[in-house]
Parts: C-alpha cells; sequence; structure tokens
C-alpha cells in the first residue's frame, strides 16, 4: 500500500502512540499521535464527503502548515480527491491560474487574508465551496459560498477510513503542484511522491525516532516530499513552528534531527550569530573570533585527514565553550542531517556548518522529479555538488551542458512543462557530472550571461559569494552585453540596522540606511574581498545598493528568496540602465509611484 | 444602543487653574468615541475624571446605569473599564507576557500562599490567565516577543502590549490615552485595524484620544472635540469636519 492515507493507517496500527505531529498552540506545544491522527482524518472526511468531496475532486489548500490544513490532504485523499497546495502568500494571479489550471472545486482557506486574496481571482473559478478556518474579520461577510471550518466538521459524521484505504490505488493522483519558475502545473500520484519518499529515507536511515520542522510551504514541492511525505511514510514527527516569527524559538524548543530548509535559513543563522557577536562584550568577542578561526584551520585539518590527538582534544573544548551554546540556542544541537532544499551554499557558509558537527547536504530536485533526483549521502558530502543520482534516477549532460535526467518517480505535467525528450527531462539548469558521479549545479540556463567580450557565466555562482556577508540579504549580478560584471545588492535590514546602531549612524528608515556612506563603504569592502578569488573577466566593477527589499508579492523574489531576474529588469529598469549606461546619479520610478536617487559606485 | 457612559457638567479645578469646564457627553454602548483637542485642552483629565483618578469639583460621572461622584481607580477597573497611557506605563524589567499578566490581577482570588506553593486555586487561576493572555498574544500578534523584556521593545510594540494589558481585564469599556503618538505609518495602521476589530468583533466601547486626524476620522464613530477645557464640538466625524470653531481651534484664528 503506498497511498498517504494507507500510509498514515499503516503508521497507526505499528505505531499507535508515538507522535506523529507536533504544533504549537497559545504558546504551548501540544500533539497528536498517529492515532489521534487517524481520527482527525476520519472526521474531517466525513465533513469534506459531506460538501461532496469524491473520487477525483480537487480541493485547494490555502495556507500556512497548520494542522487542520495539513490533516485536510489525507482526509480528501482517503476519500479519493486531489489536494492543490498553494503558498499563503500567492498573489491573485497566480491563485487564478493555480485554481483554472487544477479545475479546484473547494477552497479551504486559513484566515481573511487568503479569504481576500480569492475574492480578487474569484471570477471564472469553478471553485463552489470556501471554507476557512480562521473566522477573525469575516464576521460581516456575506458571500454565499464560504462556510466555517469549524462548523462543517462539527456536524461530520466520522467515516472509517480502513474501508475507504481499500477503494485507492497506487496510481491515483495525490497532488496538483505548480512550479512557480515553469509557471506550470504538474500532477503526481501517490506511488510516485511516496517511493521518492522512501529512497530518502534509505540513503539516510530515517526512523519514527527522528523528527523534522517544516519551514515553508508545502506548495514548495520539495517540501512537500521531504516534510509531509516522508514523515508519514517514515512515521517521524512532523513539528509545525507557531508562526514565521517564531521559527527560531520554536526550532531552539523542538531540537529536530532532520532539519530541511532553504539556503537562507542557514544562511540567516551565520549572521545572526555574527551580529549577536559583534554586540557582545570585548572579551568574548575575541574569545569566539580566535575559536572562530583555531576550529576552522582544525576543520581543514580534518579534511585533509591530517587532525592530531591535540586537534581532537582542543576541537572538542572550543566545542563545549563557544559553539555547542551557539547550536543550541539555533535548536541545532541533535541535528543528524539537514538538507538544503535550493541550490548550493557557499564554500565559507557550508565549512561551517561541518566544522560545528552540523552536516548538511545538498540536494536537487524539481516539481516535474516530484522534489527530488539527487541527495549527498551522509558523511561524503562536499560544498561543490549536490550529489549522485538517487536509485531508479539517471543523470546525464546535453552538448550544451544542460542537466537531463530520467526517474521512476515522475510528475506529469497538466499543461505545458518540461516535456520528455525520449524519457530524458530538461531540469532547465546547467552543469556537469563530474567523475565520482556527483553532479554539479551552475545555475539556470536561462539565467547564463553572456559579457560583451563572449565570456559566458552563471550569476548565481557569484551571487552565491556575495550573500556570504551577513549585511547582504539578495544580489543580483548584471553584465549581458557590457565589458564589465555589476551587481545590485540588497542589504540585510535586521544586520544592518544593529551594526548601524552599534556605530551611532542616525537614519529614519531602511531607504536612509542604505545611502549611508558607511552602508556604501561596508558592501564595497566585502566586494573588494570577494573580488580576488574571482577571475579577471568576472571581478564586480560597479555596484548599486538598492534602496528597498526585494518584493515577493511582486514576484521579485520566489517563495524560497530565489531571486526573479525578469520582474527585477521589468521593476527596477531604470537601476539597469542608468548601470549600463556608466551614470553615477540617476533617479529611479519605483513601483510605488515614488521617485528615488540612487549612486552607482565604482570598486 | 443606550448611553454606556455620560458625564454631566463636570468641572475639574486645580487651584486657580480649571483644567476642564462645565462638560457633558454621551458615550454609547459600542462605539469608538475619538476625543480631540489641542494640547492641554483637557483631554487627559477627563480620561481621569472617568476612571477615578481626579474627582471634579462639579458634576456627575453616570457609567453602566451608576451616578457616583468619586470612584477609585481600583473599582473603576472592576467595574470593566481598562485603560492605557499616554506615557507607556509598562513594568520595563518584565517580559511581554507577564507584563499583560499583570491586567488578570482583578481575576486573582487565591492568597500569596497558594501562590508561593502553586496550590490549589493559584494552579486554576493562573492557567486561566494564561490561557486569556496567550489569546490577546495571539490576537495583537506578537508571538514572537513573548518573552522578551519590555524595555527592549520599539515604541510601536510597547504600545502594543499595553493594549493588550488592557484587553486582558475583559473590560467593557476601553480608555485609550494616544495609542498612537510616535507611531509610524505602518504601526498606526496595525494598531487601527486592533482598535477596529475588538470594536467589530466584541462591540467592546472605545473611548480615544488622538491627535492624527485621518486615523480619528476613519475609524471614530462619534468624535468630541475640547479646547481650553470647553466642548466646542460633538458629533460624527463629517459634522465635526465641518465645523467652524473646531476648524478655527485647529487652524488658528485673527483675534
Amino acid at each position: 500500500m503506498a497511498t498517504i492515507p494507507g500510509l498514515v493507517l499503516a503508521q497507526k496500527n505499528e505505531h499507535p502512540n508515538a507522535i506523529s505531529l507536533r504544533y504549537k498552540h497559545l504558546g504551548i506545544w501540544r500533539a497528536y499521535s498517529w492515532t489521534e491522527y487517524l481520527d482527525e482524518i476520519s472526521v474531517l472526511a466525513g465533513a469534506y464527503k459531506s460538501r461532496s468531496v469524491g473520487k477525483g475532486t480537487v480541493v485547494a489548500i490555502y495556507g500556512n502548515s497548520i494542522p487542520k490544513l495539513i490533516f485536510t490532504i489525507a482526509a480528501v485523499q482517503s476519500l479519493g480527491g486531489i489536494i492543490v497546495p498553494i503558498h499563503p502568500e500567492a498573489t491573485a494571479t497566480e491563485l487564478k491560474k493555480i485554481l483554472n489550471d487544477s479545475n479546484a472545486e473547494i477552497l479551504v482557506a486559513e484566515d481573511q487574508q487568503q479569504v481576500d486574496t480569492f475574492h480578487v481571482a474569484e471570477a471564472d473559478c469553478k471553485i463552489k465551496d470556501v471554507i476557512y478556518l480562521n473566522g477573525r474579520g469575516l464576521k460581516d461577510y456575506k458571500n454565499a459560498n464560504l462556510y466555517s471550518f469549524d462548523e462543517i466538521t462539527k456536524k461530520a459524521k466520522p467515516i472509517n477510513i480502513e474501508l475507504e484505504v481499500k477503494k485507492l490505488k497506487d496510481n491515483d493522483l495525490a497532488f496538483y503542484m505548480y512550479d512557480e519558475f515553469e509557471d506550470a502545473m504538474y500532477s503526481i500520484s501517490h506511488e510516485a511522491i511516496t517511493n521518492n519518499s522512501k529512497k530518502i529515507i534509505k540513503l539516510n536511515s530515517l526512523t519514527p525516532k527522528d523528527s523534522i520542522v517544516s519551514y515553508l510551504s508545502l506548495s514548495i514541492p520539495t517540501n512537500l516530499l521531504f516534510t509531509y511525505v516522508t514523515s508519514i511514510v517514515s512515521g517521524m514527527s512532523l513539528n509545525l513552528p507557531e508562526s514565521n516569527q517564531t521559527i527560531e524559538k520554536d526550532l531552539q524548543e523542538i531540537g529536530p534531527t532532520i532539519l530541511y530548509a532553504p539556503s537562507f535559513v542557514f544562511k540567516h543563522i551565520i549572521s545572526s550569530i555574527s551580529y549577536r557577536i559583534e554586540a557582545a562584550t570585548q572579551a568574548n568577542y575575541e574569545r569566539y573570533n580566535s575559536h572562530y578561526d583555531s576550529l576552522m584551520k582544525i576543520y581543514e585539518k580534518e579534511v585533509q585527514g591530517k587532525s592530531s590527538l591535540f586537534d581532537k582534544i582542543y576541537k572538542a573544548y572550543i566545542m563545549l565553550v563557544t559553539f555547542a551554546p551557539a547550536k543550541n540556542v539555533f535548536g541545532l544541537t541533535k541535528i543528524k542531517h539537514a538538507f538544503v532544499s535550493d541550490g548550493v551554499l557557499s564554500k565559507v557558509t557550508f565549512d561551517f556548518f561541518h566544522a560545528i558537527g552540523v552536516e548538511i547536504q545538498h540536494s536537487f530536485g524539481q516539481t516535474s522529479s516530484c522534489g527530488c533526483i539527487s541527495v549527498q549521502p551522509d558523511h561524503s558530502v562536499s560544498a561543490e555538488n549536490v550529489g549522485r543520482a538517487m536509485e531508479g534516477t539517471e543523470i546525464k549532460i546535453n552538448d550544451k551542458s544542460e542537466v537531463l535526467f530520467k526517474t521512476d518517480c515522475l510528475a506529469t505535467p497538466l499543461n505545458g512543462g518540461s516535456n520528455a525528450d525520449s524519457g530524458w527531462i530538461n531540469s532547465g539548469y546547467v552543469g556537469k557530472v563530474k567523475d565520482s558521479g556527483n553532479l554539479m549545479i551552475r545555475g539556470r540556463s536561462e539565467d547564463l550571461i553572456r559579457l560583451k567580450s563572449g565570456k559566458e557565466f552563471s550569476p548565481e555562482s557569484i551571487e552565491n559569494l556575495i550573500s556570504c556577508s551577513p549585511f547582504v540579504r539578495s544580489s543580483m549580478i548584471i553584465g549581458t552585453n557590457q565589458d564589465s560584471v555589476s551587481v545590485l545588492v540588497v542589504v540585510d535590514p535586521s544586520a544592518t540596522n544593529s551594526w548601524a546602531d552599534r556605530k551611532n549612524l542616525r537614519y529614519t528608515g531602511y531607504t536612509e540606511l542604505t545611502r549611508k556612506t558607511e552602508v556604501r563603504d561596508l558592501i564595497k569592502e566585502h566586494i573588494t574581498c570577494l573580488n580576488e578569488t574571482l577571475e579577471d573577466a568576472l571581478k564586480i566593477k560597479r555596484f548599486v545598493v538598492l534602496h528597498r527589499t526585494l518584493i515577493m508579492a511582486e514576484g521579485e523574489v520566489s517563495k524560497t528568496m530565489e531571486v526573479k531576474r525578469n520582474t527585477i529588469i521589468a521593476n527596477l529598469n531604470d537601476v539597469i540602465v542608468a548601470v549600463e549606461s556608466n551614470k553615477e546619479k540617476f533617479t529611479v520610478n519605483d513601483i510605488d509611484s515614488l521617485t528615488y536617487e540612487l549612486n552607482v559606485h565604482k570598486i | 444602543m443606550g448611553d454606556l457612559l455620560k458625564v454631566e457638567n463636570v468641572t475639574l479645578q486645580f487651584g486657580g487653574v480649571k483644567a476642564i469646564t462645565d462638560i457633558s457627553l454621551n458615550v454609547k454602548e459600542g462605539e469608538v468615541c475619538a476625543v480631540i483637542g489641542p494640547n492641554g485642552a483637557g483631554k487627559s483629565s477627563m480620561l481621569n475624571v472617568i476612571n477615578g483618578v481626579y474627582v471634579p469639583q462639579i458634576g456627575t460621572v453616570t457609567y453602566d446605569g451608576v451616578t457616583r461622584k468619586t470612584i477609585s481607580p481600583r473599582e473603576a477597573a472592576i467595574s470593566g473599564m481598562a485603560r492605557t497611557f499616554q506615557n507607556i506605563a509598562l513594568f520595563q524589567g518584565m517580559s511581554v507576557l507577564e507584563n499583560i499578566m499583570t491586567g488578570r490581577n482583578l481575576f486573582v482570588k487565591s492568597n500569596w500562599m497558594e501562590q508561593g506553593l502553586n496550590i490549589g486555586r493559584a494552579r486554576t487561576e493562573e492557567r486561566a490567565s494564561r490561557l486569556a493572555v496567550e489569546k490577546i498574544i495571539s490576537f495583537l500578534q506578537i508571538e514572537s516577543i513573548r518573552k522578551t523584556p519590555v524595555a527592549k521593545l520599539p515604541y510601536g510594540l510597547q504600545k502594543r502590549v499595553e493594549l493588550g494589558r488592557a484587553l486582558v481585564s475583559e473590560p467593557k469599556i476601553l480608555l485609550l490615552d494616544e495609542p498612537m503618538s510616535g507611531m509610524n505609518l505602518e504601526e498606526k495602521a496595525d494598531m487601527s485595524c486592533f482598535i477596529l476589530e475588538i470594536n467589530k468583533e466584541q462591540g467592546l466601547t472605545t473611548v480615544m484620544i488622538e491627535h492624527d486626524m485621518g486615523v480619528v476620522m476613519d475609524i471614530a464613530d462619534h468624535v468630541i472635540v475640547l479646547d481650553y477645557g470647553k466642548k466646542i464640538g460633538d458629533g460624527t466625524p463629517k459634522e465635526i469636519m465641518a465645523n467652524q470653531d473646531v476648524i478655527d481651534a485647529y487652524l488658528g484664528v485673527s483675534h
């Protein structure tokens, strides 16, 4: 049996009292055992049946990872329905596309924000019922098709999940997933996604004793696979943070054994450590820095297999006094496996986590491959690659250096999407396979930049290096048909604010902060350092500190905080033109209809 | 809806200074009433008269059907009045959670022995209070600063915590003294949302002193204008905008 509700049932029979799901509500962690999990599903299945959910009905879940939405997945699937997860911050345009492409009939929305977005996107949708979980602010809404989740479940008669599960087939459709970059919808069967999950479990020996924190929305395919599906297949507990703002605290309290997070989370941990250390007393600051240097030296020796007994003892000492407490603050003490969801971390970040004993493993995957095609196996990791092809998957590189793959856990495109060419699917990324069989990803093929000199390079690799600085939130390299490389830098508000406060800089807001000469010098110093590691043709010659952060709702960054070049080029066209035409000072008419004055700095 | 609060012919004097002169006003149950006026108009004194901090020389206050001349602030709190202050009055060294918890003081019946040993009533009361506090924390969306000492928070958030402490006492009427002073636009928008939401969802009557006319016009059902201790306007926001006396008081008039 490889259906999701079937696996929940199997977990209940095998470990009835083990914890399946933990979430924080009103300040207290509450837990569901697998028995309670199944009970919840049977009530919800009854509720959804009363709203005529049956075989093939598409139900959209629109909100953060909260228990009621999590239970909805298996409940709807036990009736033969299909789930479309939608990101809580999805815009009306995205929502409309997802609802139309998937033919969703029922929308389960978390709260007023989602209900309001739906009302903007509503026209031409086939949605019959909108069910909301949190009625706050919805009291005066008079829409006929709006129902309260609690009221529907109150009247529901529980359904025998065991009987329902027997009616399901392994190759029934389980999910429709939307791919933001390809702007395409995929269908995924129970069999495909659970088999992919089994491979991850086998490769990393995950057990029911493990626990994982769900950082991202389940609308992100790799996250759905690694957290939700894997917790059901392996029986490990899934932990849901209280809110996006409390994740750091929640991680500390849970102390998960598995971490699956996007690269910005790992980067955020490093920047938090560094700005906290800078604010510490002089003695602590010096101790940290000297221990950090020693740790990295010992780590280098370890990698080369040259560490002595003294090194081992000294490392144990500095871990005990400095890095173990730091790990504890971020809930990393018990981590066995930490997976990076998107691309590759910079070497500095990667090495630091390995040095403190958090073995980060890169993975690579896409919606079309049910989330994952390659994972670095435990203990054989390196900063530059994303691991070997998983069992049942083949990877090859075509003559344009594009990564092609074949997998037995395939998602099928609904409208458009990547088309398989004699069984090989183009990932849309360029890279190479090393002799060891490890895949190296250079970046998206559509993002490659060609300089006037004909030199072609992947901007992501340089952007990753720029993002090493705690003061840089994100960056975008420009240089197509130019003589040299330039970069747009978005400074990190929290790290830069606290740095500016310590320097006694006076400013009224983010925009003014970005215009400070001190901030410019800070970024300049970082880029100058970084230029030393770059080959001559790729050295950064000019940079602009942007006056605002990139906005997800405008589509400037993806839901996982990756920059979306085409939108940024459209929204900040004035900046690009000014940099390309070699201006020093220029004004920008931004999307908020205000005009800002910016400078291009030379290095 | 009837009047929840009725102030009749109140005059308040400090020595020779008349802070409030013969003011009468009514606040209907379930409305958001804004009291506006230039500095020194007597707005804060008016709130202090309502909740018993000051005793007026002349006049009466009728609240919830009971007319009285004096009331202690504690009695006022027991009768369902909660307030926030112009200058933040939180316990700076205590966490957000602890500060809001102090708003539950009125519901505590257990003695210090029970509390010290955490037995009997103290235990159940503590749990009930914590639940009420957590609901407020969730309502005001301040989960991430639950355990942060108040002194470390920016001004806008401290104001929010103060509102939380007032709300947790389950009041019938909320007296807010400049809830949005010193806030930026975004913080003002958040605060306005909270005030409106409490009013719409729970029907909580709110009397609010506020200087930001944009905010007042947007969220108040009823506006009272004071100037030099006298009432110069009383009506809906639209009526107040057209009132010549109010325009003169705000823009100044040549004498």
